[in-house]
């Protein structure tokens, strides 16, 4: 119990911690909200009396504090921008971003899992340089080149894919597939070649602990070793890494959502720096450090259900 | 006669090479080594560190290193030639007729895995259905003095000592009540008091359920305890083997003699103990040619260092040594 309490506690000191910095940071840039609205021409009257209509003439600690004790109570804030409740702008991009990320994922762990244990059988096989070369590419070319080369083939020449849009799921899962597949696979080409790796890595080590020896003495065929010794085995420290590829892939979407034209909160994001819309980037940044941290304390569940030696104290 | 009874396990001039430098060149890591396990039998193999003990037994389980090459002999097990088997066939072998515990019990384990499920997995490999595996894990638990076996089951490795353990192992290795157990230096990581508990259950094993033992061991007060016959090896080869009280009372290679100098004995409390100068030669300064004793014995003379020394036998004994022609009358 003492262990949930504490995660909990980090959990809060990490959002207060966040919010605070973006605040900060917030402050140093130049350009303000009222005039990226109105525009630099407007009345100067106008400008004052927007700074006033949405606090941007408070001093620094009081504005910080009306929109945390906003948070406590469960408001966001309103857009500067879009003149709506920061939580409805977000749940609806949350909703895509969240769909894209958890396709990338899946798709991570689908190449990533089954190449790297491929790679620790065949690795130094001459058929096996294609893969290695593969997986090497995916390591050096970032996800928007990728989607850019992605782009080219399946859309423009094979227009088997939309290169652009997003249908959400209830309107047509299929659809909604399709125009999520692209992304996400110009996001994992990058995330599962990590995957790889590790995986590889990982379990060409633990073939060589004892206690797969001891599993061939009983007469364990290779398969059962791998399957049920080695496999399990290897994932502890995959996991590790797994855990950081979910920081990175929630990133990553960031930018690939622009590439493709997805409403997601990516595209929030960035026109939300573009606008100085304070509220929005606020909620957005809390959004996102919330997802990474239960995301992390999800990998330490797991941990824990991988291997009896971590017990949760 | 025991002479008429086939042996469990035949082992006729095994060589096990390894590649050494660069550009690899293949060094006999065993060397011609024979050996005869009969069934229910206790056989010591004894050497230092380094002289083939484990690669002989590996070789036998099919378990060698991937590096490794056997280069020639025979293994015969129950009368099968192990060597012209495919993988798979060794694979039904072992853990079945064949087992092989470990020289570090908590390495040995599967972290991950409950052990009663490890060794319950002994028979479902063997085809046994689940309930039938773990019926028969939870009875070979308890007679190898496992204590409260039901809950020990579901308990992971970590949660158990050393001695625990290498009970788990020699569980699992016996569950199918195999023909031979190759238990290589089986106590070796272990305390002395936990050492003989576990030397028991292994001698109690071998007499209810009349498996042969192959133990293998630096230590010849474990073998002079356990084992009818013992085979010496060094550098990869077997330089004297028969009888184990007549072995290591009236030793005749020079190696045998000096290993049984250098063992303390209770009776002996005050006298000083002669180590052997000098250590097992190196793979790579093993060039084949002459005794491969020469420079460490203390009776070497001018004809051991060119030529090969005799294999001579007699009543069961055999020494790779010069010295057995006087001492032997042969």
């Amino acid at each position: 119990m003492a262990y949930y309490a504490r995660k909990t506690a980090g959990f809060i000191v990490t959002l207060l911690l966040v919010s605070l910095v973006t605040f900060a940071v917030f402050q140093i840039l130049p350009g303000d909200p009222a005039t990226a609205i109105l525009g630099v021409d407007a009345d100067p009257v106008q400008i004052e009396q927007l700074r006033h209509e949405i606090g941007a003439d408070q001093p620094l600690p009081q504005r910080f504090l009306n929109w945390a004790a906003g948070v406590l109570r469960g408001d966001l804030g309103a857009s500067y921008q879009y003149r709506q409740p920061v939580a409805k702008l977000i749940s609806g991009g949350l909703s895509v971003t969240v769909s894209l990320a958890v396709f990338s994922l899946a798709l991570t762990v689908l190449i990533g899992i089954p190449t790297g244990l491929w790679l620790a059988r065949h690795g130094k096989k001459l058929y096996a340089a294609p893969v290695t070369f593969l997986s090497q590419l995916g390591l050096s070319v970032p996800a928007f080149c990728m989607s850019i080369v992605l782009i080219e083939i399946f859309s423009v020449q094979l227009r088997w894919l939309p290169s652009m849009g997003y249908t959400p799921w209830a309107q047509s899962p299929l659809k909604c597939l399709q125009s999520l597949l692209l992304p996400a696979l110009a996001i994992s080409f990058g995330s599962s070649a990590v995957l790889i790796r590790y995986v590889r890595a990982s379990v060409s080590q633990q073939e060589g602990e004892l206690y797969v020896r001891t599993a061939k003495s009983k007469g364990a065929a290779p398969g059962r070793v791998m399957w049920g010794h080695v496999l399990r085995n290897s994932l502890i420290p995959v996991l590790t890494i797994f855990g950081m590829l979910v920081t990175d892939v929630l990133g990553g979407s960031i930018i690939i959502e622009n590439v493709f034209s997805l409403p997601g909160i990516g595209r929030l994001i960035s026109t939300s720096i573009a606008t100085r819309d304070l509220p929005l980037i606020q909620g957005l940044v809390l959004y996102l450090a919330g997802i990474v941290v239960v995301c992390n304390f999800v990998v330490d569940i797991l941990y824990s259900v991988i291997d009896p030696r971590i017990r949760l104290k | 006669m025991t002479d008429k009874i086939p042996p469990v396990l035949a082992v006729e001039k095994l060589t096990v090479e390894f590649p050494v430098g660069k550009p690899a060149e293949y060094r006999p890591a065993v060397k011609e080594v024979s050996l005869q396990v009969k069934p229910g039998e206790m056989v010591g193999l004894v050497g230092e560190s380094g002289c083939g003990k484990t690669v002989t037994a590996l070789s036998v389980a099919g378990l060698q290193p991937e590096t490794a090459r056997i280069s020639h002999g025979k293994i015969r097990f129950q009368g099968t030639e192990l060597l012209s088997l495919t993988e798979e066939q060794r694979s039904r072998l072992r853990g079945q007729e064949l087992s092989m515990i470990f020289q570090e019990p908590m390495t040995a384990l599967n972290p991950l895995m409950k052990v009663g499920k490890q060794i319950a997995e002994a028979a479902r490999v063997h085809g046994a259905s689940r309930q039938e595996a773990r019926e028969k894990a939870l009875s070979i638990m308890e007679q190898v003095g496992l204590p409260d076996a039901e809950r020990l089951y579901g308990e992971y490795p970590h949660r158990l000592s050393g001695g625990m353990c290498q009970r788990v192992m020699i569980a699992m290795a016996l569950l199918n009540r195999p023909a031979l157990l190759i238990a290589d230096e089986p106590t070796t990581a272990l305390d002395v008091t936990i050492q003989a508990q576990i030397l028991e259950v292994i001698r109690s094993m071998n007499r209810e359920m009349g498996t042969a033992v192959l133990l293998i061991s630096h230590d010849l007060g474990v073998i002079r305890r356990m084992c009818s016959r013992v085979y010496i090896l060094y550098a990869g080869q077997v330089v004297e083997s028969g009888p184990t009280e007549q072995v290591l009372s009236q030793p005749i290679h020079p190696y045998t003699k000096g290993l049984v100098a250098s063992l303390p004995s209770l009776s002996g409390r005050g006298k000083k103990l002669r180590p052997i100068p000098g250590t097992v030669p190196p793979l790579e300064e093993r060039d084949g040619k002459g005794c491969p004793f020469y420079n460490r014995c203390e009776r070497r003379r001018p004809q051991c260092e060119a030529g090969s020394p005799p294999r001579l036998e007699k009543n069961g004994r055999m020494a790779l040594c010069i010295d057995a022609k006087e001492e032997w009358g042969l």
